[in-house]
């Protein structure tokens, strides 16, 4: 595996973690893995955001 | 084989469970060792759990770059997973006082890994598991089953732990360990059931609800040292705690205790929402920590004792079946009901006595008679019959047998046209104190017919006794003018386990036709004065038991010539250096006891024996008291020398005699304990012992005088010392 990457914090359900040589962020989530750079982080962050989660979780 | 609905259903679900139980009990004793080896591990730390969460966190957090999770796993160790400077992920057991990593998290074992899965669902999934839970169950109710049949053999709840008589290894052991075992096995089966239950969701819900207490506050953000929430609990509480993923304020603390749930927030401490755990989970916990043994260590010691003595059980208890199967004799009648003279009825739990009143009724067969043999329960009229023979054993608390349950009543019921002669004999042990009581109950119940006349009084034989049982054929044969001989069938002798031993010495027979016989076994053998020597002669192959003086490492016995005795005759013609083929069985209730300050020994007759051995081994110093019952001073002449040893070497501290034929009135061994009863008194009060050894009347008689003299001198019952042992009798 490679030696560089460092976890950013993690819990129960998944982590995030950080590839220096890369540059990429790597988020998972249950069995979903996603490899992510900068501005995709961001995105991602940005549309969850705007999710009614209640509803979500209701439906 | 007559069985009751209890014995029935106890053995139907142990053969139909008998294979599943088989593997769920070897598993069983496989993981039972997991538990145990893990707390062996050198991962606890002492007071850990006194630590405040507080504490343990502050540690913690200097230590590490950033703390994911911390956790008590069921061992109690504690775990943390935390990331490196290097942000690394790791996860391990740690030492909350410092910080320090104590060593790699257990990885469960394969064997432990293959058994769980065995054990839990066969490998068959979802069916394994049901079938797992099913049999999980059938094993309580054969526990229950089992709880039931001690408590109607022993006789109720009272004396659900007094002595069990020994019939044989199998059934005794079967009895012993089961009074100890059935608490931990229900306890297994019912948890065992639980888990099924919760893994088929057939339990309620436990998911835990969560009440807001507070949504997002604007307090001011603190330490989490300074949380109060975290001051409050310490280590001692904590399951877990998940630490925030991210520093967003919604990211919040999850604290798991043993009782609840909380959601803390990350900056100012406070209790954001709480769960209570609900009862099912608890209850779900608790089956697991009962049900695997996990973090204790004596639960589980108790769980993989229980799990060997099930194998056991299988094995006892089958072995019992069989044996039982092997003896039990069906009942071929030639003649029908109402063509016989001689109507044997049988009240049987276990099939024994159905074997004597078989061996009457070969007998009477032999003789030409019409014979009728059935269960008392099949009692009816019986249109020529001039003899009613009734052989009946007697169950739990004076109860009849199951297969003679309805008999009072059928009784009550039909009526006799002609006048029949009977005669009851009953079968018991004298252990029980409801000795032959239902044998006395149909003795009674036939007495108030009008057309039945008592033939023989009633007849009591003490376990299963042939000589008894001689007795009874020959009272019997005396008051019918006739000459019944019986078949004693031959009970077979495992010829390997007797070993030889040598004649070292043998005294002419006294004027009480007693002798004493001194033998060496040829090879080794662990024994003491107290054990029993048992001869097998080859006439009938029953077992006769002679008690065992040891005196300097040889077996010394006194016995006593009869005049029909076949086994005393035999030994009284030996010759030294002959041959003698015996077995020593151990006798583990009537050893000296070293433990006790003061010994009394009560004997009449040749029941000196052991005594002559324990006296010669009594160098620990204990006060010795010897009693003796003869019959004149000659008879005495016997054991004289042995006695006047132990005198002289300070081994006894005093002998008292009784002679019943030397004087004008007869003294027995009682009546000279009536003369001592102070010392008597003052042996018991200072947890002394009284070891009584010779015949039956001898000790009924003694134990009648020690009674009548606790009860006037020490206010007690001669039972309360009895059951503290401090009474140990070996009478015959």
């Amino acid at each position: 595996m490679c030696k560089s990457i460092k976890a950013i914090s993690r819990v129960k359900s998944g982590e995030l973690s950080f590839c220096e040589n890369y540059k990429s962020f790597h988020l998972i989530f249950n069995n979903i893995f996603l490899a992510l750079n900068k501005t995709e982080l961001k995105r991602l962050k940005d549309y969850i955001d705007t999710l009614v989660i209640d509803y979500l979780e209701h439906k | 084989m007559t069985i009751s609905i209890w014995r029935y259903s106890h053995l139907i679900l142990a053969v139909s469970s008998a294979l599943f139980i088989f593997i769920a009990t070897v598993t069983g004793i496989i993981l039972a060792l997991e538990p145990i080896s893990n707390q062996i591990q050198p991962f606890a730390v002492d007071n850990a759990n006194d630590l405040s969460l507080a504490e343990a966190l502050e540690i913690l957090h200097n230590e590490y770059e950033g703390v994911i999770t911390l956790e008590k796993d069921e061992n109690d160790f504690v775990i943390a997973s935390i990331i490196t400077a290097e942000g690394k992920n790791d996860m391990f057991y740690v030492n909350p006082f410092t910080g320090e990593k104590l060593g790699e998290l257990i990885k469960k074992k394969p064997i432990f890994e293959f058994a769980t899965n065995l054990h839990r669902s066969l490998f068959l999934k979802s069916t394994g598991r049901f079938l797992v839970g099913l049999f999980s169950f059938f094993l309580f109710l054969i526990a229950i089953t089992g709880i039931k049949l001690i408590l109607k053999r022993q006789g109720g709840f009272k004396r659900f732990f007094a002595k069990v008589v020994k019939e044989n290894f199998e059934q005794y052991f079967h009895i012993v360990i089961g009074r100890y075992t059935l608490i931990p096995i229900v306890i297994i089966t019912l948890t065992g059931v639980f888990l099924s239950l919760e893994k088929f969701n057939l339990l309620p819900s436990d998911k835990l609800v969560h009440k807001n207490i507070e949504n997002t506050s604007h307090a001011e953000s603190i330490g989490i040292n300074g949380f109060h929430v975290f001051q409050s609990y310490t280590l001692n509480e904590l399951k877990s705690l998940e630490f925030p993923f991210s520093e967003d304020e919604e990211d919040y603390f999850i604290l798991n205790l043993k009782d609840k749930e909380l959601y803390i927030n990350q900056y100012t401490g406070r209790v954001m929402s709480k769960a209570d755990i609900s009862l099912v989970s608890i209850v779900s916990t608790w089956s697991m920590v009962l049900h695997t043994g996990q973090g204790t260590f004596v639960w589980a010691m108790v769980l993989l004792l229980s799990c060997i003595a099930i194998l056991f059980f299988m094995y006892s208890g089958f072995t019992m079946t069989i044996k039982r199967k092997k003896e039990s004799v069906k009942i071929k009648n030639k003649y029908t009901k109402d063509e016989a003279e001689f109507i044997l009825l049988v009240g049987s739990e276990t099939g024994h006595t159905q074997r004597f009143a078989k061996q009457f009724f070969d007998a009477l067969i032999t003789a030409n008679h019409t014979v009728y043999l059935d269960q008392l329960n099949k009692y009816s009229t019986y249109k020529i019959a001039k003899h009613l023979i009734v052989f009946t054993a007697t169950y739990g608390e004076g109860e009849a047998p199951s297969n003679a349950k309805n008999f009072e009543g059928l009784l009550k019921m039909i009526r006799q046209k002609q006048t029949v002669k009977y005669s009851v004999v009953g079968f018991g042990s004298l252990m029980y104190p409801d000795f032959c009581k239902y044998a006395i109950v149909v003795d009674a119940l036939l007495q108030k017919q009008k057309n039945f006349i008592p033939n023989l009084p009633l007849f009591k034989i003490n376990n299963q006794s042939h000589d008894a049982f001689k007795t009874w054929i020959q009272q019997w044969n005396e008051s019918t003018s006739q000459d019944l001989k019986i078949q004693l069938t031959k009970p077979t002798v495992n010829k390997k386990r007797l070993k030889n031993f040598e004649v070292l010495n043998i005294t002419d027979c006294n004027v009480d036709d007693t002798f004493l016989l001194q033998l060496k076994s040829l090879k080794k053998q662990k024994f003491k004065s107290g054990d029993l020597l048992a001869f097998y002669p080859e006439e009938d192959h029953i077992e006769r038991l002679y008690s065992i003086g040891r005196v300097e490492d040889t077996i010394l016995l006194s016995i006593k010539k009869h005049k029909f005795g076949v086994c005393s005759k035999q030994l009284s013609t030996q010759k030294q250096h002959n041959m003698i083929k015996a077995r020593i069985k151990r006798n583990l209730d009537f050893h000296f006891p070293i433990y006790a300050k003061e010994v009394i020994m009560i004997a009449n007759g040749t029941g000196i024996a052991p005594f002559l051995g324990m006296m010669n081994e009594n160098t620990l110093d204990i006060k010795t008291h010897l009693f003796w019952g003869g019959r004149t001073q000659q008879s005495f002449q016997l054991y004289s020398k042995l006695i006047d040893k132990a005198f002289k070497k300070g081994y006894l501290s005093s002998f008292n005699l009784a002679y019943s034929r030397e004087e004008d009135e007869k003294v027995y061994v009682q009546d000279v304990l009536m003369e001592k009863e102070k010392l008597i008194c003052n042996v018991l009060q200072n947890k002394g012992v009284i070891m009584i050894c010779g015949s039956i009347a001898m000790q009924n008689s003694v134990l009648e005088a020690l009674n009548i003299i606790t009860e006037s001198k020490l206010q007690h019952p001669l039972s309360v010392f009895e059951n503290n042992e401090q009474i140990k009798m070996d009478c015959y």
